[in-house]
């Protein structure tokens, strides 16, 4: 089966409320960072986008756009302090098991057995939810990143790992 | 969370994108990214395989390692298993309806 292409299915959806184009961006540069040492001496930093915040923090919207906030969840959080806020998705078995979404758990197991050197003591979790405003391609590409950047090098991070929504 | 991962590699901090949608991720062009065909929501799997957490979680990590240059998009080889779709605005608050977890994998 191939995969599902979901722009024809977002433009409809887009078009069906009322909300005009679907945004779609295409970059016209190729960035790149080499990795500069062994996977099992790096250091991880965990970036997610799926709209999850621990019990005890403001909750994202569950339907949000252009939110540039983010959530530092210490990576010792235990699973049942997760909470998956978003409604953009079915995240029932997320919420079962939200090491299926935010892999804290299974990134201890890899660091522990030395697979990866080691995971930084705070993952960030984003709920950017859709995007409104023209300059949200841009602004998740610069203070964005360069917010998530300085904290990961702040961190000790020597690469990190992104997981959507 | 591909134009996040480019911003993070211009300024010097190698990334890899796990995700479930191939033709956005081919048109970010996100540095490094893995391709799962998985219904949303489960990049890692299903609830309590943790085997199978462990081995997807670490087939992504070794991109950081064999990414081969810019726009780097590897088919991770897991299968869901069964078919399923994606309905846009279909998450378990919205559409209270929904009674299983099956209902959009049909």
């Amino acid at each position: 089966m191939a995969p599902i292409e979901y722009i024809p299915i977002m433009r409809a959806y887009y078009q069906s409320l009322g909300r005009g184009d679907y945004p779609l961006y295409k970059p016209q540069d190729d960035p790149w960072a080499p990795l500069v040492r062994p996977l099992s001496q790096c250091r991880l930093a965990l970036i997610a986008s799926c709209g999850i915040s621990r019990r005890d923090q403001r909750p994202f919207h569950r339907l949000g756009s252009d939110d540039f906030s983010l959530r530092e969840i210490p990576v010792e959080t235990p699973a049942g302090e997760l909470v998956v806020n978003y409604d953009y998705f079915d995240h029932r078995d997320a919420d079962a098991d939200p090491d299926i979404l935010f892999p804290l758990c299974p990134l201890h197991e890899l660091a522990a057995e030395g697979f990866v050197g080691g995971i930084c003591p705070t993952a960030y979790a984003l709920g950017v939810g859709r995007w409104r405003g023209p300059a949200t391609p841009e602004r998740l590409q610069g203070e964005l990143a360069e917010d998530l950047f300085a904290r990961c090098r702040a961190d000790g991070a020597d690469a990190a790992l992104l997981v959507p929504g | 969370m591909g134009l996040i991962a480019r911003g993070l590699e211009r300024r010097g901090l190698p990334t890899v994108v796990v995700g479930h949608m191939l033709d956005i991720m081919e048109l970010n062009r996100p540095p490094r990214a893995a391709f799962l065909d998985f219904p949303l929501g489960h990049p890692f799997g299903r609830p309590g395989d943790r085997p199978r957490q462990l081995a997807i979680l670490r087939e992504a990590l070794r991109l950081l390692e064999t990414g081969t240059g810019p726009g780097t998009l590897a088919q991770l080889p897991f299968a869901w298993g069964e078919p399923f779709t994606f309905t846009p605005g279909q998450g378990p608050k919205v559409n209270k309806s929904v009674s299983g977890v099956q209902s959009d994998r049909e």
